[in-house]
């Protein structure tokens, strides 16, 4: 189900957090004044159009960037006062995979993995290349171990980036826009990648990304990001289907199937969680009814948490108002408005 | 036709003697040049604005200093030097005296190569290194200069040629070696056959360093 934050460890917190740049045109807050928890075990994601400030702050998690104001913390710790030691000691239990996968070229995918170990000071190199080895077979890429980065294709070297930042066992995963290079079949095999290792490890994943389609596929908790602040905090179901703000609205129309031409007076906005049959649920709800309905669009979307149906129906009759009562009864959520 | 008479003025042994001559100074200085070049080439990737320890003044410092020397004719710089040469080495004449010139004419020039040869390697990979908890020591070692690799082969292929052209410089000036030969017979005896018999070894010097560069960059080019 949905993790809420409340009710959970948040082991990454920004408190008040601004970033600014200085450029040519001036300062520019690159972030201003966000505050946010991520929970330990979500897939919590960032999502804005380009420019917003969500590469900045994901690069703040792992101190790639300070904050110009306010603080980071992770597990409760304060990353600004961590010293060069205590910085790789977190970051070797951070994993962060990127848009450009950051993979040696000069390295096979056994020896990059490896690489990640030896950083760490971790294992023999014996100990080190079983490691990798067990790594990229995770990942499926075992048959491809002695190849360089080269030979590979992009889905291909985003896993070994992904078997690389497993390397040290971290508890968190940071991606940045690890799947905005990749065709939309490597995107959906990355995709499932991470909701397993999210599944299997409880690893905590804080995913960037500009498509709401990724959001909708593997988070459980998304922040909207516009113009450096944050324009909502939510489930991916709020922000997908009730977003509250601008900028979730522009995002989540994306998704959803534009409103059909010609919506008359009567037209309502059916969302409902969870397994339904709507043809059945409408034909009940107009049963014996002196009410009738046509449906003018219907999607049903599959998030994280379960498939999700949004429809807009026309409903009218003397008795509409009891029409939509039972479906309300039923448990879905209707809205006198196109959506 | 070219008679047989021509190369009348060859002295086969003075040829090996000269192309010995050149051989030891480029390979010396070469050596000397790279052990200079690379530490200052890294110097001066780490302190430039895009670096890992980005600071201005020093980079600016280290860049003014190669510049200088990169801008000073090398025949100009082998004169100037010869003071420090004699301090150096106690001659400024021959092999041993031209090798302390042929250095600090060569040292900075390989040095931007490699900081240009930083310079390419990828962004991301740089940073995914840092985010991997690499220190600054492990990212130069590790990461830059072995995805560097292909391109500081390069720099020191060109590096090696420059310093062919200007051991022949430095040959006018008393270092011995090719250009000496070229310039004292060929040259000033008008000896044509001893001028292009040398002229042809520089050049299959040259040759010779570029496809071995080459073949070296292709081997170690894993892009």
């Amino acid at each position: 189900m949905v993790s809420d934050v409340h009710n959970s460890v948040s082991v990454i917190g920004l408190r008040g957090v601004t970033r600014r740049f200085v450029s040519k045109s001036g300062v520019q807050a690159a972030l201003d004044g966000v505050d946010l928890d991520i929970a330990r075990g979500e897939v919590f994601g960032i999502i804005g159009p380009s420019g917003s400030g969500k590469s900045t702050l994901i690069r703040l998690l792992n101190r790639l960037e300070t904050p110009s104001e306010g603080r980071v913390e992770v597990n409760g710790v304060d990353l600004s006062g961590l010293d060069a030691r205590a910085l790789s000691a977190l970051r070797h239990k951070m994993g962060m995979i990127f848009q450009s996968f950051g993979l040696l070229s000069s390295k096979t995918a056994l020896h990059n993995v490896a690489y990640a170990l030896e950083l760490a000071g971790t294992g023999t190199p014996a100990t080190r290349r079983q490691r990798a080895l067990d790594l990229l077979d995770r990942v499926g890429l075992s048959a491809h171990a002695q190849k360089y980065p080269a030979q590979l294709s992009g889905g291909q070297k985003q896993r070994v980036a992904i078997a690389r930042a497993l390397a040290n066992a971290p508890d968190i995963l940071l991606c940045d826009e690890a799947t905005s290079a990749l065709d939309p079949e490597a995107t959906q095999g990355i995709l499932t990648l991470l909701a397993e290792l999210n599944r299997e490890l409880g690893l905590t994943i804080v995913l960037v990304t500009h498509e709401m389609e990724v959001v909708r596929q593997v988070c459980d908790r998304v922040a909207v990001l516009d113009h450096g602040r944050l324009a909502e905090v939510g489930t991916v179901e709020q922000v997908l289907f009730a977003p509250v703000s601008a900028a979730g609205r522009a995002l989540s129309k994306h998704i959803l199937p534009p409103p059909p031409d010609g919506v008359g007076e009567g037209a309502v906005t059916l969302t409902y969680f969870g397994e339904v049959v709507y043809s059945d649920a409408l034909s009940a709800a107009v049963q014996g009814l002196q009410a009738r309905f046509s449906v003018l669009s219907g999607q049903v979307s599959h998030l994280k948490s379960g498939p999700y149906g949004h429809m807009i129906v026309d409903m009218a009759g003397p008795d509409r108002a009891e029409a939509l009562a039972r479906l309300r009864a039923r448990g879905v959520s209707v809205t006198e408005a196109v959506q | 036709m070219i008679s047989p008479d021509f190369f009348a003025n060859i002295d086969p042994a003075e040829i090996a003697r000269a192309s010995g001559e050149t051989l030891g100074m480029v390979g010396a200085s070469l050596l000397l040049s790279l052990a200079l070049g690379l530490p200052l080439g890294v110097w001066l990737s780490v302190t430039s604005r895009q670096g890992l320890s980005p600071n201005p003044l020093l980079y600016g410092l280290l860049s003014f200093a190669v510049n200088v020397l990169r801008s000073i004719p090398f025949v100009i710089l082998f004169i100037l030097l010869i003071p420090v040469t004699l301090a150096l080495v106690g001659t400024s004449l021959g092999v041993k005296g031209a090798i302390p010139p042929l250095v600090l004419g060569a040292a900075p020039f390989l040095a931007r190569l490699v900081e240009n040869a930083l310079r390419e390697v990828d962004r991301s990979v740089i940073e995914a290194t840092q985010a991997l908890g690499a220190s600054k020591r492990q990212i130069i070692l590790h990461t830059l200069l072995p995805e560097a690799l292909p391109g500081l082969i390069a720099a020191a292929t060109v590096t090696a040629i420059a310093l062919v052209s200007y051991t022949a410089m430095a040959g006018v000036v008393g270092a011995g070696g090719l250009g000496d030969l070229a310039v004292r017979y060929g040259y000033q005896r008008f000896q044509t056959d001893v001028m292009v018999v040398t002229v042809v070894l520089i050049i299959a010097l040259v040759q010779g360093l570029q496809m071995l560069g080459d073949v070296l960059v292709a081997r170690v080019s894993k892009k």
